[in-house]
């Protein structure tokens, strides 16, 4: 077994249209390095919110930017990180949408849920940057607990 | 996404297929909110084939309830799969929609 399992798209547009394959990819990935299903699930549609977030935010307004997306699964826990160069957005400045009452349309949200999604899907999240990107990271407590092969690399790996 | 749609007087069913996310989200609210413009007054959302839904896809059934409550209509969702009951209880959407097993239950309702 070879650890850190790792993917890398080094250099993607990030558009609303790349989000669903980039995620789809990233957790195909998952499963093949032993991740069941449902959680790789999970995990993809946390990938999916982040990638959101950087077109919709880090990106609002312009033409779309560079992103690059890293999947390490260390010993203990997997890390997603989605990198750009757009615009700085604090995502622990988004307060996160009341609780829905089914009596009160008002606290019915219509926006909001991305990082409420990516909170309750992951166990961290960090926000920093690092040599020119601006990095979106979340951290998933998950022990790697089945014999995978090889390491893999994305399509355009450096 | 496959979006279809059948009308019969003031019940409308919409039958969604494949990956509900922040790509497919603008259309299928539209087709949602077109039927109700057009005075459905009962609205079936079957979600039987819908294998993923994100934030944006879950905004857009939101934005359509909302919508309806103020022309006094029922949005109703049928047939969740695993993935998107899951995220509904997630975001505790759950308590807001009426929810039925599968079309027919939520067209007798």
């Amino acid at each position: 077994m070879t650890l850190p399992q790792r993917f890398v798209v080094t250099r993607a547009e990030a558009t609303i249209e790349s989000t669903h394959d980039l995620a789809e990819e990233a957790a195909g990935h998952l499963v093949a390095w032993g991740l069941p299903p449902r959680r790789a699930a999970d995990l993809r549609l946390a990938l999916a919110e982040m990638i959101c977030n950087v077109c919709r935010h880090a990106y609002a307004g312009e033409k779309p930017g560079p992103l690059r997306l890293e999947l390490i699964w260390s010993e203990d826990d997997i890390t997603l990180s989605v990198a750009h160069q757009g615009v700085l957005f604090d995502p622990f400045s988004v307060k996160e949408p009341p609780e829905p009452d089914p009596e009160d349309p008002s606290t019915w949200p219509e926006g909001g849920m991305g990082l409420m999604l990516i909170r309750q899907l992951t166990d961290f999240i960090e926000y920093y940057r690092s040599g020119g990107w601006i990095i979106f990271s979340a951290i998933v407590c998950e022990p790697l607990r089945q014999t995978v092969s090889s390491s893999t690399d994305g399509h355009d790996d450096a | 996404m496959d979006i279809s749609t059948k009308k019969e007087g003031q019940l409308a069913v919409i039958e969604l297929s494949g990956g509900l996310d922040a790509k497919e989200a603008p259309a299928v609210k539209k087709a949602l909110q077109s039927l109700l413009a057009e005075g459905a007054m009962k609205l079936v959302v079957d979600m039987d084939a819908v294998n993923f839904i994100d934030s944006s896809g879950l905004a857009a059934l939101v934005s359509t309830l909302l919508a309806a409550r103020k022309n006094k209509a029922d949005v109703a969702l049928c047939g969740l799969t695993p993935a998107v009951r899951s995220v509904l209880e997630l975001t505790r959407l759950h308590r807001v929609f009426t929810v039925y097993e599968d079309a027919t239950a939520a067209i007798d309702r």
